[in-house]
């Protein structure tokens, strides 16, 4: 294309997905998705249940085997890379954690330094010097010694993000991070992890049911219904009524105001 | 490398601590003295540590004991606890590592059909060998070691563990398969030599009686190679106790740290069984007991639940062979007996003892 000496090079993604299915249980839960995570930005895939967003994302880990297409992290086939130099490169936060009975925040959190450690998998002292200091930057100082299963569900995502952050990894993967907070923690939560992202130029690509939340936090958005992409680009090419209202099947209305996108939901209309 | 805590924001990770470690080693030798002075003659325990010291290379000390309480000491009670704290630490580190991989509070190595298969193994063994069964001493515990390992071999095939398809569960499950038909054959094969029956429910229930050297030298291969195996993967078995996928994100390959445990638990408990017969709950109660103190860290349950498996089984031994001195209840009863009402309690007091 001639265009192409005239705009900036554009950097290489640092996740790809090209024309990736993935199949479950014989299902074709993924057809054929185009997604791309620009290096330092956040990335999110919305849609309503069952689009395949949770599994567009694992496959992104390389957690599902990928039936056709190509997975991409760091310019490399997602499955060419080991287990422990993934989680080096990449840090995933699922959507429903497993919260392991009785065990402290300060192991719980040291989990994330897994990939790091060496023979024997034992923490050193920086490893447990690093904890602190990502404890400390999502709030839960003075929590190490506290139990994870009894924490509050908005300081136990803290703890999860907190473990991630513990990876190092460049790449942040969300899986509903802020499913079953309300509102006061989602926003707490998106905060502390876009304050990480812009202090350590972190690449993130989320799933998000709330599109309000999906725009204010999001660079680009990818609207995925049916395991296929409907649209992306900005939130404000993708946040349409007629591309929402049909996706969802939904009744609503969009209001971008200032660079605000705010998505209303209405009330159907009752006949008779 | 020391974790000071001050350096880390006054965070204190769980690992073995000294003082953990010393409780558990004080604990060990305590009931290793109660174990060789106790019995039909009683040796005071001051001779007992120096005739023990006294076998040390290097060390050359007079205990006083006449030559026929050296026998004793040396000959017959040592190596029997010696053989209890094998067993019993083989069994309760096997049992920490199966609830640590399975993520199921209750898993044991006996669950994977290793109960059931060298019940078998060792059932067609004494009925085959008739008469004054001399020759039972090799053969039973072989065809222990055998039945153990084909039910558990099976079990992994049937589970799907050597694919990396099962999961857990269906691996328990395949387990329980197994089991059932393996106490299923060995039923039969008792119901059809019912003289034989005292001899098979003598093995069945345990025992450590009439064990010697030879026994701990036949087992010490085996106690080395999966301890150490078990022990390595203490802190991978952490890991896993966010379940498997994340483990994965994390860098540990759950299916590999699977394998590598269950071949090694596995291992342990049919070597151990097949010395020792069916010496039940050991697996279950010590992790349990070592998790209510020092909480669900595998860094510590493991190598704590070793040295705290042999002193409770050493101690079990103990009561078995004096509480209707001279006669000797199997050990698998005392076991048993404390064990059942134990296992009750933890069922009733999840939040306190389950978590693994």
């Amino acid at each position: 294309m001639t265009s192409a000496a005239e705009m900036p090079a554009p950097a290489a993604p640092v996740v790809a997905l090209e024309g990736t299915w993935v199949h479950l249980g014989g299902r074709a839960v993924v057809q054929g998705v185009d997604l791309r995570a620009d290096p330092g930005g956040w990335t999110t895939v919305i849609g309503p249940n069952g689009a395949g967003k949770t599994t567009v994302l694992r496959a992104a880990a390389g957690l599902v085997p990928v039936s056709a297409g190509s997975v991409t992290v760091a310019g490399r086939p997602v499955e060419s890379y080991g287990v422990r130099e993934r989680a080096r490169l990449l840090a995933v936060m699922p959507q429903h954690p497993t919260i392991p009975p009785r065990m402290r925040v300060v192991d719980y959190v040291l989990l994330g330094r897994t990939a790091h450690l060496g023979h024997g998998l034992r923490p050193t002292g920086e490893d447990v010097a690093a904890v602190a200091r990502i404890m400390a930057a999502v709030g839960l100082d003075g929590f190490g010694s506290r139990r994870v299963d009894q924490l509050s569900g908005g300081e136990r995502q803290r703890a999860v993000v907190a473990r991630a952050m513990a990876q190092e990894a460049g790449i942040l993967l969300l899986d509903e991070p802020t499913t079953s907070l309300d509102i006061g923690h989602q926003q707490e939560v998106l905060e502390t992890v876009d304050e990480l992202r812009r202090a350590h130029g972190l690449t993130v690509v989320a799933t998000m049911h709330d599109l309000g939340l999906a725009a204010q936090y999001s660079e680009r958005l990818t609207l995925l219904v049916g395991g296929e992409v409907r649209c992306a680009g900005t939130p404000g090419e993708v946040l349409t009524e007629a591309r929402l209202s049909e996706a969802y099947s939904a009744e609503l209305d969009v209001v971008q105001d200032a660079g605000e996108i705010i998505v209303i939901p209405r009330r159907r209309r009752r006949h008779g | 490398m020391s974790l000071r805590p001050a350096e880390a924001g006054g965070l204190t990770p769980a690992r073995l601590t000294p003082a953990a470690l010393a409780a558990a080693v004080a604990v060990m030798t305590v009931a290793t003295v109660l174990g060789v002075m106790l019995g039909a003659v009683t040796i005071r325990p001051d001779r007992v540590v120096v005739e023990l010291l006294d076998h040390l290379p290097g060390i050359s000390l007079d205990s006083g004991l006449s030559l026929s309480r050296e026998a004793i000491v040396w000959d017959i009670r040592f190596p029997r606890v010696v053989l209890g704290l094998m067993v019993g630490g083989m069994l309760a580190t096997s049992g920490a590592a199966y609830q640590g991989v399975f993520r199921n509070p209750l898993a044991d190595p006996y669950l994977l059909g290793i109960a059931a298969g060298a019940g078998f193994g060792a059932t067609v063994a004494i009925v085959a060998g008739a008469g004054d069964g001399s020759g039972l001493l090799v053969a039973v515990p072989l065809a222990a070691f055998l039945g153990a390992a084909v039910a558990v071999g099976l079990t992994l095939v049937v589970g799907g563990a050597l694919s990396g398809r099962g999961t857990a569960a269906t691996l328990l499950l395949a387990g329980v398969a197994v089991a059932a038909f393996f106490t299923a054959l060995q039923t039969y094969v008792q119901s059809r030599e019912v003289e034989r029956l005292r001899d098979v429910y003598s093995w069945i229930l345990g025992r450590l009686s009439g064990s010697s050297w030879d026994e701990v030298a036949l087992l010490l291969p085996y106690a080395a190679v999966s301890m150490l195996v078990l022990l390595g993967s203490r802190g991978a078995l952490d890991v896993l106790a966010v379940g498997e996928e994340e483990a994965r994100t994390l860098g540990i390959d759950p299916v590999r740290v699977r394998w590598r445990v269950v071949l090694a638990a596995s291992l342990a408990t049919a070597a151990a069984v097949a010395v020792s017969g069916l010496i039940a709950f050991v697996g279950i109660i010590v992790p349990h007991l070592v998790r209510l103190v020092v909480g669900p860290s595998n860094r510590l349950v493991l190598p704590l639940s070793f040295l705290v498996g042999g002193a409770f089984l050493v101690i079990a031994d103990l009561i078995a062979r004096t509480i209707q001195s001279p006669a000797e209840l199997p050990i698998g009863v005392v076991t048993a007996f404390f064990g059942a009402p134990f296992f009750l309690l933890v069922l009733r007091t999840r939040d306190a003892g389950v978590g693994v």
